[in-house]
């Protein structure tokens, strides 16, 4: 079975990090991703040579490739007292059909009784034609909620996590339960400067590089620089489609608001 | 098969013109293979540790009041492991942890989580390697902002090159010995009496100097001597 690799989650790449920077051409960029890939593809047979696709998703939606270099490495490998092997043989830069992401194909291979191919490192050197992805929106609160007229710039910006997620229903246990909405983000954003007007603050937010054609759910966390007058806080949409698409030809959406209330059981 | 030589200035840091995202305008390339030093911990034990990569990559005008602005992007991955025969071993890079500029040198350095279970040496290489071999390659791209560089060749002031030339040296070119940047100078014209002990770095020994007593370029105890080296610095004849 293939194995397929989140560049968002620590867990299954470590340290993944991206730059990008312009070049001459409008419409497109070059971008570096690099990062630690974490198969952990472990077996018992150094009898046999076994062979492994293993898919990074490096979340970052793109309209085409111009042009592409890829390097690769094993960077945690182990066995016992067998004979082994290990190989990232071969490699492909691909572009998701549904969601435009790009996609860093590896072709691995293993032996040994037992070995672990446990990670490789990779990097991505990248020319692509892409267009900002978005979406955009404003967070709203009162002062009765939170005092926020006094904050610093580095403290506005840690008021919210702001990240645009896909949804995974999880089942009910078996016997019995419920289940349970799993948000997984896919794309973060970035806090703008804070205003106010009357007793009403607000602050903007932007998500960039949110995947095509996917159901996204604008989710909101509350930062620790957000001291909330109440116990209880809750976060609500209150503009905006939910969820979200966003489509090769309508690339952005704005408008997607909330609002932070706060209250006290009594 | 025949091929022209490109004629690279050492250290190898590529550094590419960018014109943004503001405020970078270089983007940085640096790729540097180095040893893990790290014990190993005894059999079915795995040693973990930090370990610090330092490149040839220095910020031009690094001021260590100023923090750099910079983002980057590393990678890295085993480079040479072994050897080992009959045994458990691993062998791991498991993260970059940090990169960051030395505060006092401006020196762009690179943290790794590693770790490793060293296996057996073979009997075979008792005789030849004796210690484990851990290699680890790195490759970061960086976007800094640099100033522009005034005239000169070389990406950054070459402040010790400079005083010789003063004293009628001539820049030849610098080599690099464990990071360390020797510049080549030539000090004089004059007819070689003596010649370097000591040479580190690309000169030939036809271009090693010596120098008359009397040569106004030369402190009279050096030449006295029959020729040393002089803090990081060779003189090498024109």
């Amino acid at each position: 079975m293939a194995i397929s690799l989140d560049s968002n989650d620590p867990g299954q790449v470590a340290s993944a990090s991206h730059i990008e920077f312009e070049t001459s051409q409008p419409g497109q960029r070059a971008l570096v991703f690099s990062g630690i890939a974490i198969p952990s593809w472990n077996l018992n047979d150094d009898n046999n040579i076994y062979h492994q696709t293993i898919t990074v998703n490096l979340r970052y939606p793109v309209i085409a490739v111009v042009n592409a270099s890829v390097s690769l490495g094993l960077a945690s490998i182990g066995n016992d007292d067998s004979a082994f092997l290990f190989a990232t043989d071969s490699d492909t830069l691909c572009i998701d059909n549904n969601s435009q992401e790009l996609m860093l194909q590896v072709d691995a291979a293993l032996s040994g009784d037992p070995s672990s191919l446990n990670r490789f490192g990779y990097q991505v050197v990248v020319v692509v034609t892409t267009q900002s992805t978005g979406i955009s929106g404003t967070i709203r609160f009162s002062k009765d909620v939170f005092d926020a007229s006094n904050l610093t710039e580095q403290q506005v910006q840690e008021l919210f996590l702001v990240s645009a997620d896909t949804l995974t229903v999880l089942p009910p246990p078996p016997g019995g339960g419920f289940g349970q909405n799993q948000y997984n983000p896919v794309a973060y954003g970035q806090l703008g400067g804070l205003t106010w007007s009357g007793d009403d603050f607000s602050v903007p937010y932007t998500i960039a590089g949110a995947p095509y054609n996917v159901e996204l759910y604008g989710i909101v966390q509350i930062g620790p620089a957000f001291k909330p007058s109440g116990q209880t806080t809750v976060v609500t949409q209150t503009g905006g489609p939910s969820p979200v698409g966003l489509k090769v030809n309508a690339p952005s959406v704005s408008g997607v608001d909330f609002r932070v209330t706060s209250y006290t059981v009594k | 098969m025949s091929c022209t030589p490109v004629n690279v200035f050492v250290p190898q840091v590529t550094r590419i013109p960018i014109t943004g995202p503001a405020p970078f305008n270089t983007l940085v390339c640096c790729c540097v293979v180095g040893s893990a030093p790290i014990p190993g911990a005894g059999i079915g034990y795995v040693t973990r540790a930090e370990v610090t990569m330092g490149t040839d990559f220095v910020l031009a005008d690094f001021d260590q009041r100023v923090p750099p602005v910079f983002q980057h992007s590393t990678a890295a991955w085993l480079a040479g492991i072994g050897p080992g025969e009959d045994d458990t071993w691993l062998y791991a890079v498991d993260n970059v942890s940090d990169t960051g500029f030395d505060p006092v040198t401006g020196q762009y350095f690179i943290n790794l989580d590693v770790g490793v279970m060293y296996p057996h040496i073979p009997s075979q290489f008792q005789g030849g390697i004796q210690f484990n071999i851990y290699y680890i390659s790195v490759c970061s791209y960086v976007l800094v902002h640099e100033p522009p560089k005034a005239g000169s060749p070389l990406p950054f002031p070459l402040r010790s090159a400079v005083r010789k030339q003063d004293h009628g040296g001539k820049l030849l070119g610098r080599a690099v010995n464990r990071g360390a940047v020797v510049p080549f100078v030539v000090p004089c014209n004059a007819p070689p009496t003596f010649q370097a002990t000591f040479v580190t770095g690309s000169a030939s020994s036809a271009q090693l100097n010596t120098c008359p007593s009397q040569c106004d370029c030369c402190r009279e105890s050096r030449c006295a001597r029959g020729g040393r080296r002089v803090g990081a610095e060779l003189f090498v004849r024109d």
